[in-house]
Formats: C-alpha cells, structure tokens, sequence
C-alpha cells in the first residue's frame, strides 16, 4: 500500500505546519474527554446500582435547574476574567473533585450515601455540557472560520479516542473493585489535559476577532422570540428537537433500567466500559468518514429526519423484544447517532434561522430546548411512567419520535426556502429599488420584456441593473418572457442573466425549481465545444488560428462555470457568486477549498458532477475522458469542429476556425463579407497574403502573440477578442526611444521580432521575441520605471495601456484579476 | 442589523464618499446604495479601528477625521490588500486629536460592488486608493 494514502495530512488536506497544531488541540480534546468518559461511567454506574434506575426522573429534573444556574455562572465568569483564566479555574477543580470523589468514595466503601450518588452523576451531568462548551469556545479563538470547518472531524476524532481510552480503561477494572478510581484518574487527565492547555498558550497565538461594525438595534430576547414566532422553519426546529430530544430521554431511561438489573457497579462500569468504547468508535468514524459524505450524498434536510427515525426504531425494538439487544441499540441511538449526526447536523440546519436574529434564536433554541425537553420528560417519568409498563412506556416514546419525524418532515420541506432567504439577503443586490425611492404608480405593459432582453444597447453593469428594475416593475405579467429567455440560446449570456435576476424577484420558487436543470443544460453546451476542442487537439495542426482555439476552449469551461455560480446565487443556493469566483481563483488553497466545498453544497450531485472537471482544474485530456464516461463528448473529426467553430456565436472562435481552415486548404464556404468584424478583417489579410499585396498580421495572429506570452495569462478569450481590434504591429527604427524613465507609460510592446532594449539606472537589458517591455502598464501603473530604446530590426505588437484599463472596467472579472496582481506587488 | 438611515444622514455620507477617489467614479444612485449597506462607525481619538492581524478583512473608508496604518499609510481607503488576501490586514488607529469616521465593507460586498461597478476597479488600478 502506499504509504502516501494514508498520510493523515494529505487525507484530511492539511497544509504544512497545520498537522502540529491540530494534533496539540486534538489531544486537548483526547485528555478532556477521556476524564469525563471516566466520570460520566462513574456517575452511571454509580446511581444504577446504588440509587436505582427509578430515580433517574429526579436527574432529568435537576440537570436543566443545575445548567440554569451553571451557564449563565459560566458566561459571567467568561465576561469578568476571560476564556484562559476560568480554563484555568475549570481544570483546577476536575484535579481537586476528582481527588475529593475518590477520597470519599474510598472512605465509605462498598455503601455510599445516596446523596454522594447524586452528586456524582449529576457532577458528571455538569461536566458533559460544560466541557463542551469549554472546549470549542476555546478552540474558536484559535482557528477562523474555514480552519475550525476544516479541522472539526479531526479534533472530535480526538475527543472519540479519549473516550474509546476511557471505555477500555473501565473494562479493565477488578470485580467488586468499585469505580473511586476512576475518579483519581479524571483528575490525573485534567491535570495533564491543563499542562497541554499551557503548552498551547506558549505555542500558539489566539486568532483574535475584531469588534463588529454597526450599531446594533437589537432589542435583544424579544426581538427574537417575535422573529422566531414569525418563522414556521424556526418554529420546527424548536419543536422538533425538542420532541427528539424528549424521545432521548426516554430511551436512555428504558436502556438504563435494563442494563441496571442485577448488576454492581464495578460489573455496571465495565458494561458501560465496552459500550462506550464501541460508541466513541462509531463516532470516530461517522465523523471523520461519514457524515460529510452522508449531508452530501442525501443533503441536511434528509439527515435531519435520521435521530427520530431511529429512536422510533428502538421504540419499537423496546416493545418487541426489551432486553440487552434493544436496551444496546437505544444506548448506540441517544449517545452515539445523536452526538455524531444529529448534533452536527442540527449546524448545518441552523443555517436556515432568520439571518437578521439567526445567533440569538439559536441561543433560545440550544438553551431553551435541552433542558425543558429532560425536565419534562422527568415529570412524566416521576408522575405517569409508574403507572404504565416498560412496553407502554416505549409505546409512548414511540408516539414521540414519530410525531418528531412529523415536525421534521415540514422542517424538510421549509430548508430550502430558508436557506435560499438568508443567503439572498447577505448579497448586496443593486438593482434593487433604493428603499428611499417612493414606488412609481406608471404601469408597465409585459410585451415590453423581450425586446429589453433582446436589446444590446448598455452591456454594463449599471445597464443590467437598470433593465431588470424596468422588467421587475412590470411585475408578475413578465414572468412567462422570463421563464422562457432563461432557457433558451437565443439570447445572450447578458440577457438570460437578466431574466434569472428579475425571476429571482418575482417568483423565486419557479427559479429554484429549474435552475439546476437550467443549468446543467448550460454546463453540457460546455461539453459540445469540448468534443471540439479534443477533435482539433487531434488534428495536431500548429497554425495560429489552432493554437487561439486551444485557448477558447480552455477558457469556455470557466465562464460556464462563472454563469452556473451567478444563477446559483440568485436562487439563493449559493453565498454570492464575487466572492467565490475569486477564492476559487485564489493562491491560497484554504479559501479556494472552502469554495469548493460550498459549490459542492449548493449545486447539488448532478450539476456538481458535470462541474467536476473545471473546478478540480483537469487536463484537457482529463475533461474529455470524464465526459467521454458520461456520454456527454460529441464525437467528430478535425474538419467538422473547425466548420462548427466557423459558425461560433463567439468571433475570435470563427475568425480562428476560419484561419485553421484556411491554412489547411479548406477554403469553400468562407466569406470575405462575413458580418463579424474580425472574421471579415482575418479573412481579408489571408487573401491579401496569398495574393502577395501584404505581410500584415491577422487579427487572430495578433492574438496568437499575446496568448503565447505569459503576461496576458489573466485575458480570457473573451478580453482577447475584445483587445483584438485595438492592437496594431509597429517597426520603430533603431535607437528610437520608445518611453522615458519616469514618463508617462501608455504603451504595452509585445516584441515579435528583434531586439528592445530596457534601460534601468545603469542596468540595461535587451529584450527579444515574446518578451514585453512596460508590463506594469497592464496593471494600470501610468509611470515607466525604465526607459524602452528600440533595438535592430524591432517589431512589435503594441497595446495601448488605455485600452487595457477600459477592457478591465468592460469586463470586471478581469479588472478584478489585475487589481490582485497590482496590490501583491 | 442596522438602522435604515435618514436622507440627511445618507447624503452626508454620499457626499463624503463622493470626496474619496476612487469611489468619485461612482454614480450617485450606487453610492447611495452603497452607504446603505456599508458599516458605520465613530472613532475617539487614538481608538483602534482594525486589530490588524488576525481581524477579518474590511475595506475601510475614512470619510471624516484620520486614521493611521502600520505601515504610516494615513490614505483615507484602507485595507484593499485584504480583499484578496485575508491574513493581510494592517492595524489601524483613529487620529490622535480628531477621531475618525468610516464606512467599511466585508469581502462579499466589496467584490459584489466591483463586480456591479467596474468604474471603481479601474480607479483603484489606476492609482487611487493604493
């Protein structure tokens, strides 16, 4: 096997320098969670034996009045003396109640009083939510957002692996030995885990969050109950992990009465030991395997519905059969799927909160839902469960679950919707009415969407904007011209953008529906001109009319992709389209992960799959045998892609194919007075030279010449296209000065054939073929730092820095691009 | 969440903006968007107005008083670098003796704004505001 494969580094994407780091946190996570693995089968084993199943009610009771009280103790603590110090105060008293329980227990033997019973499984009750808390409020001022994303599964894994030691530890354990042990030993771990904590301090530095700008008008709790109420989807959610949360209280309880009968609490422990252990192993690797795998395969919504679906099966497992088999199933259920799954992806649900209140609501929920859900599942227990047999009890367990399932079933069917909401209210949308601007009474008439989409009279972006205002004021008669413009070819990228903007406003459902099919029709377009890219490929010709296609169809598949972001974000399944086109084009390969990631989410399996190969960066080769396996590559010889590149609705793609065609021979149906500028002007200059009245370069030429420099790598072709009327060859004599040190630079020369010789102070450097002499003009610098003296038999291709600077406002993607080059300067 | 702003406030803020190249390229109707949707906030003296490393990106417009980079820059646009690259923020403190007033935009906003008005990429590549 190759070693490389498992190097946990590379599994997990860990870039150099990171593995230290998340090992030394991850072990925080393995020395804190192995001493409250310890506790917490102390705790249990404990009470079971010596206080009883029967009385767990009472515990269900006091835990949410104890965390009452703990968690605003904690926040307050957290707000007088800071995260380090009350870690500090935290460890200090796992070392010393750990040493008081075992002293104690020591002391009284084989019979404990019931109330040093409670106490311990109530301490170990406090300690499963407050380390918790402690933990990952403390890892969150180590790592931003995308790290603490990206590290999650390996620091829980460590958190798994404390438990699976603790698990074994408890298995070990003599016969009648009793469990006071283990509580020396959680105070040995939170000793150690403390030591780690000051080695982090002294490794490592806090990421530190700035002060959020804005003056808040949050009128706190009342603005977000009001907000809660108003939202059905929040709603759900409350009610819904509340009912599953009910439902684990009453499984644990019904798993505890069964593993407790007839059992001390040595053999207790040892029981709880190997369940533990099999427990945290499931975890382990339902978090670094599976659950990302899972949310993606069946998406949040889905997984949402998997904690009650299976306490309901357990439920029924319970009625059936109640005996170890059923009570080991609740137990894996409540404290392996629910921590696993159910936990982590109620993160993911939370997303679909209302944006404006989403912290405080969630605040509500998390501490409102978990502690009413036991207590009132403890009442019941105290006051109804006597009443009624283990079988009715899990009969009334299994009305829960299923009417959570319910309440998740309308959580499922809202996501979307809320999800789509808060995401189209973080983008900044600019073509919305100003909301100072009073509405206008002026009826707009629908016939009038068609011929706006059709016009190409302003293709800037304050033009788009003020198109989509016009069709959004006709209102909901626009609608069909929108549906159908989104979906066909026979308008432009421009104008079917604008039909996808102005439908996101006025019936945003219909767009969620089509888009993605929308979209993948757009992205196997993208595949069409990859069967003619392959086609030509295979042609091995070497004209530069060949040699511009390779780049217009290296570069098509990234304004696909650019479009298919732009109309996920406008549906609201993606956060806005800007940002991610530049990650994705970032040198750092967190932010650029991080995109990925979220385009994985949003687009969904099959528009992601048909993706895949643009945004993974494959190989020409690559991208045609990925869509070779999915049947999607046209097949065709050289010929017929270069006559169907000739037909392109993109010039530069026919005056090329035109080019290619014309220097392998095939001259028929090329028309000199063809109405695209550039092919006519390519077309003109090739008879010209055949005729032998011109050197002149074509058009395409020209273009062949800066697509072979490296500094025009930013240009897509459709920039070069745009550049390509503008650029012009020049034969300046020798020693003519071109630019002056220190004077205005407002020429790029590309050099084709000779010598430029560049003169800086006493340096001097002579240039020759694919060279360029004023680079810094493309990134806009207006001052030459060098004087450009032209040398023998110089010849260049020249571009005016203007024009450069005017096709980077055209086309922003690109302004963009050059602004990152100018800045890491 | 913040409050919708008065007409006095917002034409204050656009003209002020309006007096910072490159955004004097923009049309009145985007800055007043923009103001709408940019943070607002009043420094004392000597406040510090960005951690520096470690804060999230911000691009910072200073549309009243001063403020001072680390690197001594005291341009009334900060924070540009951070845009495309996140680590690269710079601290940055309110003016000793008059304060400071700003306006800030997040990463997203910034790249929607340049992406819907390309008129300011083409200043900033031009020189105003590095």
């Amino acid at each position: 096997m190759n070693l490389a494969l498992v190097n946990p580094a590379r599994l997990f994407s860990l870039a150099p320098g990171e593995s230290v780091k998340v090992m030394h946190f991850a072990g925080l996570g393995f020395l804190m969670q192995a001493g409250l693995a310890l506790g917490i089968n102390a705790g249990d084993s404990l009470f079971l034996a010596r206080v009883g199943s029967d009385a767990l009610p009472n515990i269900y009771i006091l835990t949410p009045i104890m965390m009452l009280i703990y968690i605003p103790a904690f926040s307050a603590l957290l707000g007088r003396f800071g995260i380090d110090r009350v870690f500090n105060g935290i460890m200090a008293a796992l070392v010393s109640c750990g040493i008081g329980f075992w002293l104690v227990l020591s002391y009284y033997g084989a019979a404990p009083p019931i109330l040093l019973c409670y106490a311990a499984k109530l301490y170990a009750g406090l300690w499963y939510v407050g380390l918790y808390t402690l933990f990952w409020t403390y890892v969150d001022d180590f790592f931003d957002l995308i790290d603490a994303k990206r590290f999650f599964a390996l620091f829980d894994a460590g958190s798994a692996t404390g438990a699976i030691l603790a698990g074994t530890i408890c298995t070990q354990l003599p016969e009648n030995s009793g469990v006071q042990k283990l509580y020396l030993l959680w105070a040995v771990f939170a000793a150690a885990a403390w030591l780690m904590l000051g080695f982090i301090r002294r490794r490592w530095s806090k990421f530190v969050v700035a002060e959020d700008d804005g003056a808040s008008t949050s009128n706190g709790v009342t603005d977000a109950v009001s907000s809660m109420w108003r939202s059905r989807y929040a709603m759900a959610i409350a009610i819904g992990l509340f009912l599953v949360l009910a439902s684990g209280t009453l499984c644990d309880y019904q798993t505890m009465a069964i593993f407790s009968a007839g059992l001390n609490e040595t053999q207790l422990s040892a029981l709880f030991g190997r369940l533990t252990l099999g427990v945290n192993a499931m975890n382990m690797v339902i978090g670094l395997f599976l659950f990302n795998r899972l949310v993606s395969r069946f998406g949040v919504r889905n997984v949402a519905l998997i904690q009650a679906v299976a306490f309901g099966l357990v439920f029924v497992w319970l009625i059936g059969q109640p005996g170890m088999a059923a009570a080991t199933a609740g137990f894996f259920a409540f404290r392996g799927l629910m921590v696993s799954i159910d936990f982590n992806n109620l993160n993911l649900l939370f997303a679909g909160l209302p944006a404006d209140r989403r912290v405080e609501i969630r605040t509500i929920i998390e501490g409102m839902c978990e502690p009413s859900a036991s207590a009132a599942a403890g009442v019941f227990l105290l006051f109804v469960a006597p009443h009624l047999g283990m079988s009715q009890l899990a009969c009334f367990g299994l009305a829960v679950s299923v009417l959570a399932l319910a309440v998740f079933l309308l959580a499922r069917r809202d996501y979307v919707g809320a999800i789509a909401a808060n995401l189209r209210s973080i983008w900044f949308d600019m073509a919305r009415r100003p909301s100072w601007q009073p509405v206008d009474d002026m009826r707009i008439e629908a016939d009038i969407v068609v011929p706006i989409l059709l016009s190409t009279i302003d293709p800037t972006p304050a033009g788009r904007r003020q198109a989509e205002r016009i069709i959004v004021e006709v209102g909901a008669g626009a609608i069909p011209h929108l549906v159908e413009a989104a979906a066909s070819q026979q308008y432009s990228v421009r104008a079917r953008s604008i039909a996808l903007r102005a439908l996101g406003k006025l019936d945003l459902p219909r767009l969620q529906k089509t888009v993605g099919s929308l979209m993948q029709e757009s992205a196997l377009r993208a595949y069409e001109m990859l069967g003619r890219a392959g086609a030509i490929e295979d042609g091995h010709a070497e004209d530069a009319g060949s040699f511009v296609l390779d780049r217009v169809y290296h570069d098509y598949p990234r304004l696909v992709l650019e479009v298919v972001l732009e109309a996920l974000t406008i549906a609201g399944r993606l956060p806005p389209y800007e940002t991610i086109v530049v990650a994705l084009g970032s040198g750092r390969s967190k932010e650029r992960a991080f995109a990925l990631e979220t385009i994985e989410q949003g687009a969904g399996r099959k528009l992601h799959r048909l993706l895949a190969p643009w945004l993974g960066g494959y190989s020409l080769t690559a991208q045609l045998a990925h869509g070779r396996r999915y049947g999607r590559i046209p097949e065709m010889t050289p010929a017929e892609a270069l006559q169907a590149a000739a037909r392109s609705a993109f010039p530069l793609e026919a005056a090329a194919a035109v080019q290619a065609l014309w220097t392998a021979g095939t001259r028929a149906d090329l028309n000199e007075n063809d109405p695209r500028p550039l092919v006519q002007q390519t077309l003109r200059v090739l008879i010209r030279r055949d005729a032998g009245t011109s050197d002149e370069a074509t058009p395409v030429e020209n273009v062949a010449a800066l697509v072979a420099c490296p500094a025009f790598d930013p240009f897509d072709f459709t920039q070069l296209e745009w550049l390509a009327p503008t650029l012009k060859t020049e034969q300046p004599a020798g020693g003519a000065v071109l630019a002056e040190v220190g004077a205005a630079l407002e020429r790029i020369y590309l050099v084709l054939a000779g010598t430029l010789i560049v003169r800086a102070g006493s340096a001097e450097t002579v240039l020759t073929k694919g060279a360029v002499a004023g680079e810094a003009g493309l990134l806009g610098v207006h001052r030459s730092d060098a004087t450009l003296i032209a040398g023998s038999g110089l010849r260049v291709l020249v571009v005016e820095r203007h024009r450069v600077m005017a096709c980077a406002e055209a086309f922003p993607v690109l302004g963009l691009e050059l602004l990152r080059r100018r800045v890491a300067r | 969440m913040t409050a919708p702003l008065s007409s006095s406030e917002r034409e204050q803020r656009v003209a002020a903006l309006r007096a910072i190249a490159p955004f004097d390229r923009l049309a009145d109707l985007e800055l007043a968007l923009l103001v709408e949707v940019a943070a607002h906030r009043r420094y004392a003296p000597g406040a510090v107005v960005h951690h520096g490393e470690g804060g999230a990106p911000k691009l910072i417009m200073t549309i009243a008083g001063a403020t001072r980079a680390a690197s001594g820059s005291n341009h009334p646009v900060a924070g540009l670098p951070s845009m495309f690259d996140p680590y690269a923020v710079e601290r940055l403190v309110a003016d000793d003796t008059v304060g400071a007033e700003t306006l800030s935009l997040d990463r997203q906003t910034f790249f929607t704004v340049a992406r819907e008005c390309p008129a300011l990429i083409r200043g900033f590549l031009e020189g105003e505001g590095i």
